[in-house]
């Protein structure tokens, strides 16, 4: 055996070939920081590099106008992994919930307002008149946790290789043994439009529309389109600050739990080094065996952890003279064309009045009507900016006494659907701008008299940001496309050693963690069975 | 008739009609329902019958030849018709001759749209309002990320299939027409891959009866009669479960106990008001559904078939771009400007076109209306004027005009409460389909 | 390199750039397709043109095959992810055999590379797969061409080939090596190439040029021409698995596939050399096969494929292919067996449907031996942990 340390003087141009490493997690994102942190508190020697000049990937904080912090990312928690909070303690490390379960007030093009409590499995509808429709709402929402429980495995996505990875088989086994009635809900959920799902189950139409911007909100599966329920599923089968479906809001916002990620990290001894950018992997034989970074160097390391787009990772870095053939297709087949767009909006003046406050507290949600819906998904996918779409918005003062300005407030909004594109005009970025303007003036009135500063952040913007490929942050497919690419890629391609969980191996939009933690315990499977 | 059935298969084109003679011969109990105003008309090319019908039918004991049509083509707005041939060889010779890049893939693509062909067995197989659970196929489906990825393939859509594997546009465009515009599929519609596949089945190349003097449709009710299958142009009233039965009753007050209502088309449930319950929803009245609309143009001599070929499947569109705008067109419930129209020439100087790229309702100042007399004047209009910008001078050729329309009936379906429907989405290969279905639902009978 | 067994087009065959040549001197007249070109079975006698082959230069008419020029920068490293040869380590002039594996690494086809300049190399394939190829190179530096319809093909086997180049004006070349020479003013490349494992050559010239080469080589009477079903002996007694028929390629439809090792092919796919596609899913399948495809030689005058195999009197195979070995005085097979089936007796179900048996023995092909040699090679594990790529 050689050390590989010996002989750096030797090496051409003094570029450092570093060894003694256990791990290299590429991508300082949530995913990149979950997976390092895992690592490093089980003892392995672990490196963690990210591309740009600060840690924290997609979900960052930024200063949107002077003197006013911004997110950029997320707003809200909905499926962020539970296990990941116990397991890294996020608690201690600094996550501290503003608001667990934030209602929803659902507005509609008639003006008209219906209120949902944040615990949907109370199910209570807090303004619904008629009884009939409580009931069906009742049992439909029963009927959805329950089945969104039970497929909870199922959307953790991925099916990590190596010794003892046989979360696949554990999770053929969990269908299999469905009782009769949830294996045929599963059966019948699976390749169901949301419309028709729907249709068949209410009479209202109000139910229907708010339950159909739930279903599409962040996809990029129309709602008349197979596979779309099973987005809806998905939604609610995250949870958030120990509740099924909820939607939570940090204090400090979700760049919060990035901030605990990284001292989570750091207490358990991550190497955390940003402005590191890595150009290839090395593969050794059929083994990984460390990176080249873009200025020469080689970390050496028999475990190396992709936290990045699979574009970057797999064409990128391993190159396609060194993926398999099929891998690459899939990789290569799909054009993204859908995406969501984040606003932050900076509003002149505060809520005096009572009413008005406590509705700030909640998540707002315009749900545009079905019809203007199924046109919005067929106008952003031929690459037109609709008339209409669906606005969630917040506002963070509201729920976080640490957030709040004087004589002025933000509001942060995501707005779907949108068509994606990778390099977006002035002339797009205006439209735009006022298609989710004009959508939110239907449901406040006025409001844009009050603007003050508005900040538009598209997916292109983001991935730009976290120097990831331009499409990594498109709104994603169905979930059957989902599955088969999270499968695809958590494979690693069969390296040994190489494990990925960057946007891909995810199913559904949000801030989970939960391909970082599943990538690390299957490299920690692996490193045990290689020491024991 | 009376008593008890194991089908009521409901309606009467040809994979109906193949369905009930195949499990009559089998050994069920079939009624079978013709809708009361039949009409007689030249037929047009139907699906093939592969040969597993033509045994179980014995069909050679019928004075039957079947010929196929000659070649799909597709005639887009600018260039020369794009053609395929039910030989493999031909097509890419044809394609190598017009040029295109992709002749030598298409041995590979017909190939490997054999492979992906054979329905996973987690597919719906079109119960409207049943389906028997398959967790299995399910949960084994998520434990091979082999099978997730095929079955993402098959349920993935058309464009991404069709943009992966060809470079020539043209080709795609063709492809996109003739495999989607027969179902009124989007070609970036999840699960629009499944159409492509299904039209790569040699069993789904069209046929026409030789001479046309007997038709296969006649051969096929002689063969159902022939079974032993009991007809009946009465008009069902309502459909009730009780157990594992159906009570039918029709409005001369007679009933009958049924296992299933089998549906062999699309289009032969939505005359009832029955929708297939895939993802392309035809039969409810709104948003998703879609109707198709045919016109025969009964013409005076000498109209010239494009490329002088009066045996072809033509498709007119402008470019691959229409098939989805057609379908996000039917969708929203209005008329498409450039609709995807599908003709032949049926050989006793007719010419038989028809799009399913209609919408099933209107939706016009936020209301949803149904189909009304104006609406199937505008909608011939268009056929027309599609049919004349490919064949200069058609207009000036039509003696008449007779125009049909599969939308939904205006009224609640007499099928609407019952839960043992079965309805066969839209398949290429139609026949085959049916029979097998039919087979697949006796099997889990027994 | 060797013909596949079943042919996608069937119906109007096309005449290869040598049909009109070879088409002149068949007296048997039969003829089938391949790959949708007419292919003479036999030209006089199967045994006759087997005879050619062991003892003077039989002449075979390879127009056929599927072929591809590939040209680029990453021209090797793409042949070294699409088929097992090692393409990088080949030196100008040299061939090498290989297979073409799917992702699962599955046997999807077997190949040959030959390397004709630095950034040049002809691919050829028993069939087409214009797709896979397409897949393969993108995003690479690289342009793969299926040259199939341009050029003529003749491939040369026994130990008479030199006589044969000679007369195509190749005299200084030796039988390792590739080399192209000008034959009135016809460019001609003669390259070393094997059928099944039967060493030859095969030269390649201009389709436009494919009779005058062909006039030349007959009027030395250098050769005679051998057909498919003598090549199909030959092919047997090498002990080659042939396509469509030995084994379903992988991804056709229906198809059961099979790993390089349990078609005895395992040399052809090293996994201690060079990467290629498959390789890392074949890594997990090795040491696991399934199913084994052995040759055995046959106490008969005849037996037919898919007839039973015995082992130790129980079924565990059938026959995928047989021939009467004019050499061997049997029939010698080729069978699908269960993994686990090595015994002592080995017996063949009859083919008079009697219900007889035929005895039958385990038989040393070409190609069984280089398994063997490397099944001992890879024993020695410190080779398994040597392999840098980059």
């Amino acid at each position: 055996m050689t050390n590989p340390l010996d002989g750096n003087d030797e090496n051409k141009g003094g570029h450092r070939i570093e060894g003694g490493i256990d791990a290299v997690v590429i991508g300082a994102g949530a995913d990149g920081l979950a997976a390092s942190a895992y690592l490093g508190k089980a003892g392995l020697r672990t490196v963690l590099v990210g591309a740009g000049p600060e840690i924290g990937g997609r979900i960052a904080a930024r200063e949107i106008a002077p003197g006013v912090q911004g997110v950029d990312g997320e707003h809200l928690i909905t499926i962020l992994d539970p296990d990941v909070i116990a397991e890294l303690d996020l608690y201690r490390h600094g996550v501290e919930f503003a608001a667990r379960r934030l209602d929803t007030t659902y507005f509609f093009e008639s003006g008209e307002v219906l209120r949902f409590d944040g615990d949907l499995t109370q199910a209570a509808l807090l303004n619904l008149e008629d009884d009939s429709d409580r009931e069906a709402l009742e049992a439909f929402m029963g009927d959805v946790l329950e089945t969104a429980a039970f497929l909870r495995p199922v959307f953790a996505g991925g099916g990590y290789a190596g010794p003892g990875g046989n979360h696949q088989r554990q999770l053929e086994k969990v269908v299999n043994q469905a009782p009769p009635e949830m294996a045929a809900r599963v059966q019948r959920y699976l390749y169901a439009t949301a419309e028709d799902v729907l249709r068949a189950r209410f009479d209202d139409e109000q139910l229907r529309t708010l339950l159909l911007a739930e279903a599409s909100f962040r996809s990029a599966s129309p709602p008349h389109e197979p596979f779309s329920f099973m987005s809806l599923l998905r939604r609610y089968a995250g949870e958030a600050a120990g509740l099924q479906g909820a939607a939570a809001y940090p204090k400090g916002g979700t760049v919060s739990v990035i901030d605990a990620l990284r001292r989570a990290a750091q207490a358990a001894k991550v190497d955390v080094r940003a402005a590191t950018p890595v150009k290839s992997i090395l593969i050794e034989g059929d083994r990984v065996a460390g990176v080249t970074l873009a200025d020469g160097g080689q970390l050496r390391s028999s475990i190396v952890i992709a936290a990045i787009d699979a574009q970057q990772a797999f064409q990128d870095m391993i190159g396609p003279e060194m993926i398999d053939i099929g891998l690459q297709r899939i990789l290569t087949t799909r054009r993204p064309e859908i995406s969501t767009a984040r606003m932050q909006i900076i509003l002149k003046g505060v809520a005096q009045d009572e009413a008005t406050r406590r509705n700030m507290m909640r998540r707002l949600v315009y749900a545009p009507p079905p019809e203007a819906l199924t046109k919005a998904f067929i106008d952003a996918r031929a690459g037109r900016v609709p008339e209409r779409v669906i606005v969630e918005a917040m506002f963070p003062a509201a729920l976080d006494e640490g957030a709040a300005l004087d004589k002025r407030q933000v509001m942060s909004v995501m707005a779907h659907p949108l068509p994606f594109d990778e390099a977006p005009d002035d002339e797009r970025r205006e439209a735009i701008r006022s298609v989710i303007l004009d959508s939110i003036e239907i449901f406040a009135a006025g409001f844009a008299g009050r603007i003050e500063v508005d900040d538009l952040r598209l997916a292109s913007d983001e991935a730009a940001a976290a120097r990831a490929s331009a499409g990594a942050y498109a709104a994603k497919p169905d979930v059957m496309q989902q599955w088969a690419l999270a499968a695809a890629v958590t494979k690693g391609a069969r390296i040994s050693g190489f494990y990925f969980c960057g946007p891909e191996a995810q199913i559904g939009a949000g801030l989970s963690c939960a391909s970082g933690r599943a990538a690390a315990k299957a490299a920690l499977r692996a490193y045990k069975k290689g020491a024991a | 008739m009376n008593g008890q059935f194991d089908f009521l298969v409901v309606g009467d084109d040809e994979p109906s009609l193949a369905a009930a003679a195949a499990a009559a011969k089998a050994g069920a109990r079939i009624a079978l329902l013709f809708s009361a105003e039949r009409k007689k008309r030249a037929a047009a090319a139907s699906p093939a019958i592969a040969n597993f019908v033509w045994r179980r039918l014995d069909l050679q004991d019928y004075d039957l030849t079947l010929e196929p049509v000659s070649a799909r083509i597709t005639l887009l707005k600018e260039g020369a018709p794009v053609a395929t041939y039910a030989s493999a060889r031909e097509t890419s010779d044809a394609l190598a001759q017009s040029g295109s890049p992709d002749h030598l893939l298409w041995r590979d693509f017909l190939d490997e749209m054999t492979a992906l062909a054979p329905p996973p067995p987690y597919a719906p197989a079109g119960y409207a309002n049943s389906c028997p659970p398959n967790i299995k196929a399910f949960a084994a489906l998520l434990s091979d990320p082999a099978k997730l990825e095929r079955a993402a393939r098959v349920f993935g859509t058309s464009s991404d299939l069709l943009g992966d594997y060809f470079a020539d546009e043209r080709l795609r465009a063709h492809l996109s027409a003739h495999a989607l515009a027969p179902g009124g599929w989007g070609d970036k519609e999840a699960g629009s891959a499944r159409a492509l596949m299904e039209f790569a089945d040699p069993d789904a190349w069209r046929v026409r009866a030789s001479g046309r003097d007997v038709a296969l449709r006649a051969v096929l009710e002689q063969v159902c009669q022939d079974a032993g299958v009991e007809t009946t142009h009465k008009k069902p009233v309502e459909a009730l479960v009780n157990g594992k039965f159906a009570h039918v009753a029709f409005d001369d007050d007679e009933k009958i106990k049924v296992r299933h209502l089998f549906f062999a088309t699309p289009s032969a449930a939505q005359q009832w008001g029955v929708g297939s319950g895939s993802g392309n929803a035809r039969g409810a009245l709104g948003q998703g559904a879609h109707a198709e609309f045919t016109v025969r143009f009964k013409l005076s001599d000498g109209a010239e078939p494009p490329l002088g070929d009066p045996g072809a499947i033509f498709q007119i569109i402008d470019d691959k771009s229409d098939i989805q705008a057609a379908r996000d067109a039917a969708i929203q419930g209005r008329l498409c400007d450039r609709l995807p129209v599908e003709f032949e020439f049926s050989g006793k100087g007719e010419v038989i076109a028809r799009s399913a790229y209609f919408p099933a309702a209107f939706y016009e100042d936020g209301e949803w209306r149904g189909w009304t007399g104006q609406d199937r004047q505008a909608a011939a209009s268009i056929i027309k004027e599609r049919l004349s910008s490919r064949m200069p001078g058609f207009a000036s050729l039509i003696r008449r005009a007779e125009t049909e329309l599969s939308a939904p009936p205006a009224g609640a379906s007499p099928f609407a409460e019952c839960g043992r429907v079965i309805v066969q989405p839209h398949r290429h290969n139609a026949i085959s389909a049916a029979v097998r279905l039919i087979d697949q639902v006796m099997a889990g009978d027994d | 390199m060797i013909f596949p067994a079943e042919d996608f087009f069937t119906d109007a065959p096309r005449p290869t750039p040598l049909f009109s040549a070879v088409a002149s001197q068949s007296d048997a007249n039969l003829w089938t397709t391949v790959n949708g070109w007419t292919a003479a079975r036999v030209y006089s006698s199967v045994s006759g043109e087997y005879e050619t082959a062991k003892s003077g230069a039989a002449l075979a008419d390879l127009g056929p095959l599927a072929r591809y020029s590939v040209r680029g920068a990453q021209a090797a490293e793409f042949l070294g992810r699409v088929t097992t040869a090692p393409a990088v380590s080949l030196h100008v002039g040299e061939s090498a055999r290989g297979l073409m594996l799917n992702d699962a690494g599955y046997v999807i086809d077997l190949a040959e590379v030959s390397r004709l300049s630095d950034d040049l190399f002809l691919l050829t394939l028993p069939a087409p797969h214009a797709r896979h190829i397409a897949l393969a190179s993108r995003g690479m530096k690289v342009e793969a061409n299926d040259i199939s319809a341009d050029v003529a093909a003749l491939g040369v086997f026994g130990p008479q080939t030199a006589g044969v180049l000679s007369a195509a004006g190749l005299k200084s070349v030796n039988e390792m090596t590739a080399a192209s020479g000008v034959l009135r003013g016809v460019e001609t490349a003669a390259r070393p190439i094997q059928f099944g494992a039967m060493p030859g050559m095969e030269l390649i010239f201009p389709k436009e040029e494919a009779l005058t080469i062909w006039e030349r080589i007959m009027r030395r009477g250098a050769g005679a021409p051998i057909g498919l079903d003598a090549l199909e002996v030959l092919r047997l007694e090498a002990g080659v698995p042939r396509p469509g028929l030995d084994f379903m390629p992988a991804g056709k439809a229906g198809a059961e596939p099979r790993t390089p090792e349990e078609l005895g092919l395992a040399h052809l796919a090293p996994l201690d050399k060079g990467w290629f596609n498959g390789r890392r899913a074949l890594r997990e399948l090795a040491g696991k096969p399934r199913r084994r495809l052995r040759a055995f030689a046959i106490d008969a005058e005849e037996a037919s494929p898919g007839a039973a195999v015995f082992c130790d009197g129980k079924a565990l195979g059938r026959v995928t292919s047989c021939a009467w070995s004019p050499a061997r005085k049997r029939v010698i097979a080729l069978a699908d067996m269960d993994a686990a089936s090595a015994g002592n007796i080995y017996e063949i179900s009859a083919p008079d449907q009697s219900g007889g048996r035929l005895a039958a023995s385990r038989l040393e092909t070409v190609e069984s031996a280089l398994a063997k040699a490397f099944a001992g090679e890879q024993g020695d594990a410190q080779r398994l942990a040597t392999d840098f790529r980059r």
